[in-house]
């Protein structure tokens, strides 16, 4: 890199960054070869946008190689029809009247005639009592003529029938009842369509079926649910990185008013975002509510750094500098801060990897990757911008151009704040770290959080169908046991029933679960036509259809499921629930010591590997932190910055923290994964603003001139880009999906108090700490036997920085 | 002579009117059916049934059947073919391996309707359908 009389001298970490800064010199050498290379490497980035796929996550966050995850998985393995399940609600009043017990007849018949559904269960499922010869009659006749006296009848026998009651269709409560209607779908068709389009094909049947009834209908169920959060993050990568460059893209025009500083901002954000989808694409890694949140961090990460590059080569050209040398200027002064931010937000990122979680470590891994992707592009891409797009020799782009108004008012600003920095050293930076201090206690009082309806859109139509389903029939969500017997012993012995019936009243006795689902069900209304125990079980093998036994017991693989339904809790009192049950689960398995009795289910294991996950997420993030701040020494070759840098960044994080536990009391796995990468964006000031400081320092030999200077510099950038991040950032409020909402939200308020802390604590801190280290070596040269005493401020840095 | 023109010259005037046209399509099986009926089976009560069923032509005589059948609470899904056996009739054996159950079937074809009977040990069937 050539270098004229004004360039200034390089500091440790340029040396340390200089093999990636190499990059940009090339590009700015051959401006336009190089952006015809970019733009095919982008072409084929591209590319790998076609193969982008949304998904849902939920079970993936949960995956891990534990043994409650095993035991899931194998419930899985043998009743794989529950994660399928989805639920049709249907009420209104006078609901068992023969025109509305036709129409839900209809919407029966239009289901089950569908591809992409295995079974319907409903109360048109229910039968008389089973007899040792006849099929019995279903309760509902097939003669819907009004003035059918069974219809008469037919509430009654519902509200007694053991099958019904509670499960199929609600008590009366004025006049009005509500029928569930249990709908399977076929794994194989939402393989081969996708989740949302058997989705939309199930809503268009049943619409087309109930039109012109009064009826209420509502579909709902995990399905469902997941259909929505597939639809939420597809549409959800459109708006976020559409509306938040079209934000940014405004904010940078009304700053700049010139169209080629606009374009050479937010160009290299542009390209970094592509790359970032197209490697996904790619890598077939599925894009979900976390990975979603990478476009946004990866915006913010690149628009900073090229925002301080475009700075500085502007500042660098207004002085009278052609545009070689404004660039090589800004490739050793500002080219190695942008190095070290994304390095340590990538090393950020990467504490992620050793979460017990693949949806986690996968998020840390691509994140990581796609920061230092963004870092090549910023380095590759702005020189050969400038190259193309400014021009020397013409009206000043800063000070004196059309962004002199907005300029000159940041420049007035940050001036302003430096003032008061150095008027106030002392206070300010004793207040950063008492308060700092009081947020860490705030933040040591998150308790992890995970509620499965946390994770799914609140604004999406199933989620009220649930709530009224809950409120009519108790909770849908279900804990499981699976309940396992020995090889050479039959599923129709009596041993396995005695089991399943011991299990399903272990958890029919617990106040928290509404109702169990079991074989013993069957069993018991099967005895109702006076059938011996052993009689009705062979007959309801012989009579009752494949599709309902299949859920309840599973022959090959000689298990059997037991489900109790609960209401939508919170992770703690699921695990308390869970805790509660394993005493009397435990007396089961005193009593058949061969079988093996295991409480699991999606409910369960999100209670349990959620709060495993989310406090492993928060101790790797601590971790981060001084994994950091040691990178951040190692870089600038001093204890002392590697000190100093801790505590704004630390002010940022537990500032964040302190508002989480006012708004919310918990952390969930949104709100670390947040602050991780929030803590990300809070280093990165932190680094300009030390390496500026740096810089400054080197010329002017003074302490409270450099910093003064640092803040007047980096002030205006920092603010300006603050601003437009923040705006970015507020569109994941039009979420619909609460994780990416929480996400949002944590990265705006961590921008903030990361402003607030590195351009007040953080210089502050340096002033008094530089008086602070010049005294105790006062106090040394005026010793007897001491060197010769050495003037204050400066060198005493320069020396404990080893420089 | 004259009245094999006169025959020529009625088939022309049908056909111009679409009229043989129609008949032939008519009687083709290939397509999507559906209509209700209902099923008896040998141990249970009655219960109406309604079916979808598509038919393929694979050679001039053997159909293609991939039907879907549900009474209000099963769904039933059988595959099969079926040998054309008169001009508008047409017949089959099935096995459902679900249900353990075997028998014979039987597609009558009237214009756009065809009634389809189904016998078996278990029980036995009709249905109407139409043509989609």
């Amino acid at each position: 890199m050539k270098r004229d009389k004004a360039s200034p001298s390089r500091t440790r970490l340029y040396r340390c960054a200089e093999p990636i800064l190499a990059l940009g010199d090339v590009t700015a050498r051959f401006p336009k070869l190089a952006l015809m290379a970019f733009l095919l490497l982008s072409g084929v980035m591209a590319g790998g946008l076609f193969r982008v796929v949304a998904d849902d996550a939920l079970d993936e966050f949960l995956q891990a190689p534990t043994a409650d995850y095993r035991a899931f998985e194998a419930l899985r393995e043998s009743f794989p029809a529950s994660d399928l399940d989805a639920y049709l609600a249907v009420d209104g009043s006078n609901l068992l009247s023969a025109e509305h017990l036709w129409q839900m007849q209809e919407v029966a018949f239009e289901l089950l005639l569908l591809d992409s559904v295995d079974s319907v269960v409903s109360m048109f499922s229910l039968r008389e009592p089973l007899t040792s010869k006849r099929l019995p009659a279903p309760i509902i006749p097939d003669d819907l003529a009004s003035g059918n006296a069974k219809l008469e009848s037919l509430g009654r026998k519902l509200d007694h029938h053991p099958l019904a009651q509670g499960r199929l269709i609600s008590s009366e409560v004025d006049g009005n009842r509500l029928a569930l209607f249990l709908v399977a779908l076929n794994r194989a068709s939402v393989k081969e369509h996708g989740l949302p389009s058997v989705v939309r094909e199930l809503e268009a049947s049943v619409a087309r079926s109930i039109s012109g009834s009064d009826l209420r209908v509502g579909l709902s169920g995990m399905p469902l649910m997941k259909a929505e959060v597939i639809d939420s993050t597809r549409r959800d990568i459109i708006v976020f990185n559409g509306i938040g460059i079209l934000v940014g893209v405004i904010i940078l025009a009304l700053f700049f008013r010139q169209w080629q500083l606009v374009v050479i901002a937010i160009a290299p954000a542009l390209f970094a975002v592509l790359w970032t989808l197209g490697l996904m694409g790619w890598a077939r890694v599925p894009v979900d509510p976390l990975m979603s949140a990478i476009m946004p961090l990866v915006l913010v990460v690149t628009l900073n750094n090229a925002m301080h590059f475009l700075f500085a080569t502007c500042r660098s050209i207004d002085a009278g500098a052609s545009r070689r040398t404004a660039i090589d200027r800004a490739l050793v002064e500002v080219g190695p801060a942008c190095a070290l931010t994304s390095v340590t937000t990538s090393v950020a990122l990467l504490s992620m990897a050793f979460s017990s979680s693949s949806l986690i470590r996968t998020f840390g891994i691509m994140a990581s990757v796609s920061i230092l992707s963004a870092l090549g592009i910023v380095i590759a891409l702005m020189p050969m911008l400038i190259e193309l797009f400014l021009k020397d020799g013409r009206s000043k782009y800063l000070g004196g151009g059309r962004a002199r108004v907005g300029v000159r008012l940041l420049d007035s600003l940050a001036a302003a704040i430096g003032d008061f920095v150095a008027k106030w050293p002392k206070l300010i930076a004793l207040s950063g770290v008492g308060l700092t201090a009081v947020f860490a206690v705030a933040y040591m009082q998150l308790d992890p959080r995970f509620r499965l309806s946390d994770m799914l859109p609140d604004q999406g139509s199933s989620a009220p169908v649930l709530d009224r389903i809950e409120d009519r029939l108790g909770g849908l969500f279900p804990l499981n046991v699976l309940v396992q017997w020995p090889d050479g012993t039959s599923a129709q012995s009596a041993e396995v029933r005695t089991a399943i019936r011991d299990v399903h009243h272990a958890l029919e006795r617990h106040v928290a679960i509404s109702k169990v689902n079991s074989f013993y069900d069957l069993q018991r209304w099967a005895e109702t036509g006076g059938l011996s125990p052993k009689e009705a079980s062979r007959r309801l093998n012989e009579a009752a259809p494949q599709e309902l036994l299949s859920r309840f017991i599973n022959e090959r693989q000689r298990g059997a499921l037991v489900s109790g339904y609960i209401n939508d809790l919170e992770a703690k009192e699921v695990l308390a629930l869970s805790q509660d049950l394993e005493p009397a689960l435990d007396k089961v398995r005193e009593a058949y010591p061969a079988f093996t009795v295991t409480l699991t289910g999606l409910t369960s294991l999100g209670a349990s590997r959620s709060s495993a996950i989310i406090s492993q997420l928060s101790l790797s993030m601590l971790s981060a932190v001084f994994i950091v701040i040691a990178v951040i020494g190692l870089a600038f070759g001093s204890i002392a910055y590697a000190g100093l840098s801790a505590v704004p960044n630390l002010f940022a994080l537990f500032a964040t923290g302190a508002l989480l536990f006012l708004v919310q009391g918990g952390l969930d796995y949104a709100t670390v994964v947040g602050l991780t990468v929030a803590f990300g964006l809070a280093v990165d000031d932190t680094i300009h603003v030390l390496h500026r400081f740096e810089l400054e320092v080197q010329r002017s030999q003074n302490v409270a001139v450099a910093i003064h200077r640092s803040i007047c510099v980096i002030g205006t950038v920092l603010i300006l880009t603050t601003l437009v991040l923040i705006a970015g950032m507020l569109v994941t409020q039009i979420s619909v999906v609460p994780p990416t909402r929480q996400f949002g939200l944590i990265c705006v308020s961590t921008l903030i108090f990361a402003l607030l802390a590195d351009l007040f604590v953080l210089p502050a801190l340096v002033l008094w700490a530089s008086r602070w280290i010049d005294r105790s070596r006062r106090a040394q040269a005026m010793s007897p036997g001491s060197p010769k005493a050495r003037s204050h401020g400066v060198r005493g840095l320069s020396e404990e920085r080893g420089q | 002579m004259m009245i094999s023109l006169a025959i020529v010259l009625v088939h022309l005037m049908l056909a111009s009117h679409g009229f043989v046209g129609v008949a032939n399509a008519a009687t083709t099986l290939d397509g999507v059916w559906s209509g209700s009926g209902v099923v008896n089976p040998s141990d249970g009560a009655r219960e109406s049934v309604r079916c979808r069923v598509r038919y393929k032509q694979e050679t001039a005589t053997v159909f293609g059947v991939s039907a879907t059948c549900a009474t209000r609470s099963r769904k039933i899904q059988q595959n099969g073919t079926v040998l054309k056996v008169g001009p508008a009739s047409y017949v089959g054996e099935f096995y459902n391996p679900g249900y353990d159950i075997s028998g014979r079937v039987r597609v009558v074809v009237r214009g756009a309707t065809q009634t389809v009977t189904f016998k078996s040990a278990r029980g036995n069937g009709s249905v109407s359908l139409r043509k989609q």
